[in-house]
C-alpha cells in the first residue's frame, strides 16, 4: 500500500482526535465509511458532538461542507433546490439546494417527513437529484452524514427498513470519558480549535485512498465467514430480516476500509467482527431487546 | 395458553370411557389456569394447590378405588396434569406439562388402536411438539409456523427407530403393562345361544367382524362364504345352545381331499371376548393354539380381547365322518319344544313316503318357499311359549334365526339329526387387497342335517325365502347396504355408488393392514418377522440386546453425518493452524470457535508472555498465507509455515523470562 496515503490516514486520525476527545474509534469508523464511499448513521442524543465530528471531517478531507437541519415541516425542495423564472433573463434558472455539496450533513433526520427523507434517498443511492423531470448529478465525492434521535423520542418519524440500508455504517457517539470531559470542560470552545486545521487530503489523495481500499485482499476463507455471518441473521429465528445482499456488500467494503485505516491490505476476521455490531441497522430483531451483534459473533465460527 | 388448549384437545377424547367427575376435575384446572393466565389469578399459596391435590385425588380414588388398572391409572394422570397445569410458572414448567401432554396421548391406546383414532393423535403430536419448538424462542407468546418443517423432519428422521424399537423390541404377550382391559367391555359379536332375535341386532351394525386375506389365487364363490362359528346342538324350544356335550366331541382334524377346492387364507379378528375363531367351511389345518371339534367349531382356550391373527386352511366339501351315539341323540333330542296339532300335522306331511331325509328336507324347504313366508329385520315377538308353532303358522315372518331353528327343530321330529351353525354369510370381496371384509351384518345362522350318505349336509333355509317377500328395513334405505344383507339380489354398481363402493374397499385395505403390522403385532407375529429375517434361532433377549444396539448404531450414524455436513474439512493450512492451536489447548488456552488468530494471538501473549514472540509470528505468518491472498497457499509456503508450527513448543512459555518483546506493531489491530 501506498505509504504516502498511510500516513496521510495516520495523521487524519491523529488531527481529528486533537478536536474530539476521547473517540478514536468513532474517528476512525467515520474515516473507514468515506473511504470505502458510503454513508455514516449517527444516532445519539443532542450535544455529544455529532456536528463537530462532521465538520471536523469536511475540514480534513477537504471538502465542501453544508448542513441540512431536518425539521418536521422540511420540504424536499429545501433539499434539492428549486428552479425559479428569472425576469430578467426571462427563463428559468434552478437555485440548487444545500445537498449540492461534497459532504452533507443532514441533522436529525428523523424529524422530517418521509417525503423529504426520500428526497434524500435518491441523493445517497444515486448520486444524483432529479428536479423538474431532470437529473443532476451531485458533485464528487458525496456523502452524506445523518444524524437521528433516538427514536424513542418525541416528534420523530421512525426510519423506514429501505432507508437504513443505504447507510453503510451507523455509529452513536456516546458520553466523552471522564478524561475527554475534563479536557472539554477546560477547553470550552471547540471552534478554535477546528479552524485551527488544515485539510490531509485533497481530492485526488482521497481518490488513490479510496482505490487502495477497493484494492484489499479479501481471501476466500474470510468470504466464507463473511457468507456465514450473512447466512445466519437470514435463518436465524431471532432475526425478523438478515442482511440484505447490498447491506452484506456495504459490510464487506466497510471491514476492507476499516483494514486500510489499520494499515493492512487484507481484511482479518477481526475487522469483520469489529464492523459488525456497526452495521446492525441493516438487521431486524424478533425481540427489540436482542443484542444482535453479540448473537452473530457468538454463533458464527470462523471457518 | 396455547399448550393447555392442546392438552384440552388430548384428554377430551377420554369423555368416552372416564367418569365425567375426572373429566370435569381435569377441565376446572386447565381452565383456571387459562383464565388466571389474563387475570394474575393465580394461587400465591402452595396450600391451596396441595388442597386441590387432595380434593382430586380423593374424588378419583372415590370413583375409582385404588389406582391400579387402566381407568383409575388414566383418571390419576389427569388429575395430575390438571394440576400441573395450574403450577406453570416459568418454561420449564411448560415444558413438563407438553411432555405430560404426551403421555395424555398415548393413553388412548389403551382404549382405541384404530387408525381413525391414530391420525387425529398424529396430528396432535405434530402440534405439541410444534409448541416444544415455539417455547425454545426467544419470545414466547408470538407464534410461527416456520419450525413446521423443521419438526415434520424431526418426526420423520425418528421413523426408523421407532420401526427398529416397535418390530424387534421383545413382546410382551399378555396385557399392557399394568393396566388390565376392564371386563366390562362390550363387544359386539356373536353369542353363543340363538334366541329368536338376537342376531337381529347384530345385523345392523356396521362393523367389521373379521378380515379374511386370501393367499391363494382362489377366492370362494359367494355360495360358499360360509363362515362357521359355533355349532348348536341343545334347544330347549326356544332357545339354542352349545350345550355340554360339544367339547367330547373333539377329533383331530381331517385330511384334506386333494379333489376339492382348498382355501389358504389368513383372518384378522376383531376383539369379541368370545373364543370362538371363523373359518370358511370346513378347516382341515389350524393355527397352533387353537382347538377344534368334530362339528368343525374352532376355538381358542381363552377369550379373544384384542385382534387376533390366524392362519388356516379350508376345504369346501365335508368328509362324511360316522355319527357316534351321542352325537345322534344330542342332534335328535327336541328338549322341551312344545308342539302342536298343527305342527304335528306338518311334520306328518312331509314325512309321508320320504323316500331320505334329503327328500323330508327338500319338502320342508318347499313349504317355507310356496307359503307366505318372509324376510325381515323387524320381526314380531313371538311371545306363546310353542314359538316355533308360532313362527311356522303365523307370524311367518322372521330372519335367518327363525328360519334355521324352526327348519331344524322339523327336521329333528322327522327323525334327522339337525343342528344349527352360527357364523358369518358373505362378505365382500375386496380386490384392492385380495380380502373378504366380513362385517357383523352378515352375521348368519343355518342347519346341517345328517345325511347317512353324505354325513352332515348343509342346508340354509332362509335361503329359499323368494327374494321379492324380503321386506326391507328402515335402517337399510341404501341399497348399498341393503346388498349386504339381502343375501340374494344381485351386485351391480355404477358411477358414483361404484365410487363408494371403492372407497370402502380402500378404506378396508388401508384398517387391515393397520391391524396386521400395528395393532396385531404380537410375540409370536415378531418371531414370524425375526424367522423371515433369518433370525429365527435367536432367543427374544438376544434380538432386544440387537435392536438396542442397532438403534444406538443408527442414531450415533445419523448424528454423525448431519455432524459431518456441518463441518468444514479443515484444508492443509488449517490442519496445521490447528496444530498449533492444539499445543497451546495443552497449555489450558483453547481458542474459541469465533475467535479470530489475532485475537487469539493476543490472548496468549497476554497469559504467556513469553510465548509472545513466536506466537505472534506464528500468527503472521498465518494470517498472510490465509487471509493476505486470495486462494489457497503454495506448497513451499506451507512447509515453511509447518517447520515453524512443529518447531513451537508451547511448554516452553512458562520457562522463559518475560521479555519486552519487539511486537509487529504496525499490523496488528489496535485496542
Amino acid at each position: 500500500m501506498n505509504n504516502e496515503i498511510q500516513s496521510a490516514i495516520d495523521a487524519l486520525i491523529a488531527q481529528a482526535s486533537q478536536v474530539i476527545l476521547g473517540k478514536d474509534r468513532v474517528i476512525r469508523l467515520a474515516i473507514s465509511t468515506l473511504l470505502a464511499n458510503g454513508h455514516l448513521l449517527i444516532t445519539d442524543k443532542p450535544g455529544v458532538g455529532k456536528t463537530t465530528l462532521a465538520n471536523v471531517l469536511a475540514r480534513l478531507f477537504g471538502l465542501n461542507f453544508k448542513r441540512i437541519q431536518f425539521t418536521s415541516d422540511l420540504l424536499p425542495a429545501d433539499i434539492t433546490g428549486v428552479t425559479i423564472f428569472d425576469q430578467e433573463t426571462a427563463a428559468f434558472t434552478f437555485h440548487p439546494g444545500p445537498i449540492f455539496t461534497q459532504l452533507v450533513l443532514a441533522d436529525e433526520i428523523n424529524r422530517a417527513t418521509p417525503k423529504c427523507q426520500s428526497a434524500l434517498l435518491e441523493a445517497m443511492e444515486e448520486r444524483q437529484v432529479t428536479i423538474d423531470r431532470k437529473t443532476r448529478p451531485l458533485p464528487r465525492p458525496f456523502f452524506v452524514i445523518a444524524t437521528r434521535n433516538p427514536t424513542e423520542q418525541t416528534g420523530t418519524f421512525s426510519l423506514p427498513d429501505s432507508q437504513l440500508d443505504r447507510f453503510m455504517l451507523g455509529i452513536s457517539l456516546g458520553y466523552p470519558d471522564r478524561e475527554a470531559e475534563r479536557n472539554m470542560l477546560k477547553n470550552p470552545d471547540p471552534r478554535q480549535k477546528l479552524s485551527s486545521l488544515r485539510p490531509v487530503f485533497s481530492s485526488e489523495s482521497l481518490a488513490l485512498a479510496q482505490t487502495s481500499v477497493a484494492q484489499v485482499t479479501v481471501s476466500n476463507k474470510l468470504l466464507d465467514y463473511l457468507q456465514a455471518i450473512i447466512a445466519y441473521t437470514r435463518h436465524d429465528p431471532a432475526f425478523r430480516s438478515g442482511y440484505s445482499p447490498r447491506a452484506g456488500m456495504s459490510l464487506l467494503e466497510a471491514t476492507k476500509a476499516w483494514a486500510v485505516v489499520h494499515g493492512r491490505n487484507h481484511v482479518l476476521p477481526e475487522d469483520l467482527q469489529t464492523i459488525i455490531p456497526y452495521s446492525v441497522h441493516h438487521l431486524s430483531a424478533r425481540e427489540p431487546s436482542t443484542k444482535l451483534e453479540s448473537l452473530i459473533l457468538e454463533n458464527v465460527s470462523i471457518p | 395458553m396455547l399448550a393447555i388448549g392442546f392438552l384440552i384437545l388430548a384428554v377430551l377424547p377420554h369423555i368416552n370411557h372416564l367418569r365425567f367427575e375426572v373429566i370435569a376435575i381435569f377441565l376446572a384446572l386447565a381452565l383456571w389456569r387459562m383464565l388466571a393466565t389474563r387475570r394474575n389469578g393465580l394461587p400465591r399459596n402452595r396450600w391451596i394447590i396441595y388442597l386441590f391435590a387432595i380434593v382430586g385425588f380423593s374424588v378419583s380414588a372415590w370413583l375409582y378405588g385404588a389406582p391400579i388398572g387402566r381407568d383409575p391409572g388414566v383418571a390419576f394422570l389427569l388429575v395430575l396434569v390438571g394440576l400441573k397445569c395450574v403450577e406453570i410458572n416459568t418454561v420449564r414448567d411448560i415444558r413438563i406439562v407438553l411432555l405430560l401432554g404426551y403421555f395424555v396421548i398415548i393413553t388412548h391406546f389403551l382404549y382405541a388402536d384404530g387408525i381413525s383414532w391414530a391420525v387425529p393423535l398424529l396430528g396432535l403430536v405434530v402440534a405439541l411438539t410444534w409448541l416444544m419448538a415455539q417455547i425454545e424462542h426467544a419470545d414466547p407468546g408470538r407464534y410461527s409456523f416456520s419450525d413446521l418443517k423443521l419438526i415434520g423432519k424431526m418426526l420423520i428422521q425418528a421413523v426408523p427407530f421407532v420401526f427398529i424399537l416397535f418390530y424387534l423390541f421383545p413382546r410382551l404377550s399378555g396385557s399392557v403393562f399394568l393396566f388390565e382391559t376392564d371386563a366390562d367391555t362390550a363387544v359386539t359379536g356373536l353369542s353363543d345361544k340363538l334366541n329368536m332375535g338376537t342376531i337381529s341386532n347384530l345385523i345392523q351394525s356396521r362393523e367389521v367382524a373379521f378380515t379374511a386375506t386370501f393367499l391363494g389365487q382362489q377366492i370362494p364363490p359367494p355360495s360358499e362364504r360360509y363362515w362357521r362359528g359355533g355349532v348348536l346342538w341343545v334347544t330347549d324350544g326356544r332357545q339354542w345352545t352349545r350345550g355340554r356335550f360339544a367339547p367330547f366331541l373333539r377329533a383331530s382334524p381331517t385330511v384334506a381331499d386333494l379333489q376339492n377346492q382348498i382355501y389358504r387364507y389368513e383372518i384378522e379378528l376383531e376383539p369379541t371376548n368370545q373364543n370362538w375363531l371363523y373359518s370358511l367351511d370346513y378347516p382341515i389345518s389350524i393355527p397352533g393354539d387353537a382347538q377344534l371339534d368334530a362339528d368343525h367349531h374352532l376355538y381358542l382356550s381363552r377369550p379373544i380381547e384384542r385382534p387376533f391373527r390366524y392362519e388356516i386352511v379350508s376345504n369346501n366339501t365335508s368328509i362324511k365322518e360316522p355319527l357316534s351315539d351321542i352325537a345322534r341323540w344330542q342332534s335328535l333330542n327336541l328338549g322341551g319344544t312344545v308342539f302342536t296339532p298343527r305342527l304335528d300335522g306338518l311334520i306328518e306331511e312331509i314325512t309321508r313316503d320320504a323316500k331320505s331325509p334329503r327328500d323330508i328336507a327338500r319338502r320342508m324347504l318347499k313349504h317355507f318357499n310356496q307359503n307366505e313366508f318372509s324376510y325381515t329385520l323387524q320381526p314380531p315377538l313371538l311371545e306363546s311359549n310353542a314359538p316355533v308353532d308360532e313362527f311356522l303358522f303365523e307370524s311367518r315372518r322372521g330372519f335367518c334365526g327363525h328360519y334355521a331353528s324352526s327348519f331344524a327343530t322339523i327336521m329333528r321330529s322327522a327323525g334327522i339329526p339337525a343342528r344349527i351353525v352360527v357364523g358369518y354369510l358373505g362378505g365382500e370381496y375386496n380386490p384392492r387387497s385380495n380380502q373378504i371384509v366380513v362385517r357383523q351384518s352378515d352375521a348368519h345362522a343355518w342347519t346341517e342335517i345328517w345325511d347317512s350318505e353324505a354325513g352332515w349336509t348343509r342346508v340354509d333355509p332362509t335361503a329359499v325365502i323368494a327374494p321379492e317377500r324380503i321386506e326391507y328395513p328402515i335402517d337399510f334405505d341404501t341399497s348399498l347396504n341393503a346388498d349386504r344383507v339381502v343375501l340374494f339380489s344381485a351386485r351391480d354398481f355404477q358411477g358414483l355408488r361404484r365410487l363408494g363402493i371403492e372407497l370402502v374397499w380402500l378404506k378396508d385395505a388401508i384398517k387391515a393392514k393397520w391391524n396386521r403390522w400395528f395393532v396385531a403385532f404380537d410375540g409370536s407375529r415378531q418371531r414370524q418377522l425375526l424367522r423371515s429375517m433369518g433370525l429365527g434361532q435367536l432367543d427374544a433377549k438376544l434380538v432386544s440386546i440387537g435392536a438396542f444396539i442397532s438403534a444406538l448404531g443408527l442414531l450415533s450414524l445419523f448424528s454423525f453425518i448431519l455432524f459431518r455436513r456441518d463441518q468444514v474439512h479443515p484444508d492443509p493450512l488449517d490442519r496445521i493452524y490447528l496444530g498449533f492451536c492444539g499445543k497451546l489447548k495443552r497449555r489450558g488456552l483453547t481458542r474459541r470457535n469465533n475467535e479470530g488468530p489475532l485475537d487469539f494471538a493476543h490472548r496468549v501473549s497476554a497469559r504467556l508472555p513469553g510465548l509472545q514472540r513466536e506466537v505472534l509470528l506464528i500468527t503472521q505468518e498465518y494470517i498472510a498465507l490465509r487471509y493476505a491472498i486470495v486462494g489457497d497457499p503454495g506448497k513451499e509456503e506451507l512447509n515453511r509455515f509447518r517447520k515453524l508450527v512443529r518447531r513451537f513448543r508451547a511448554s516452553r512459555g512458562h520457562k522463559t523470562a518475560f521479555k519486552q518483546a519487539e511486537a509487529p506493531a504496525s499490523n496488528i489491530v489496535e485496542e
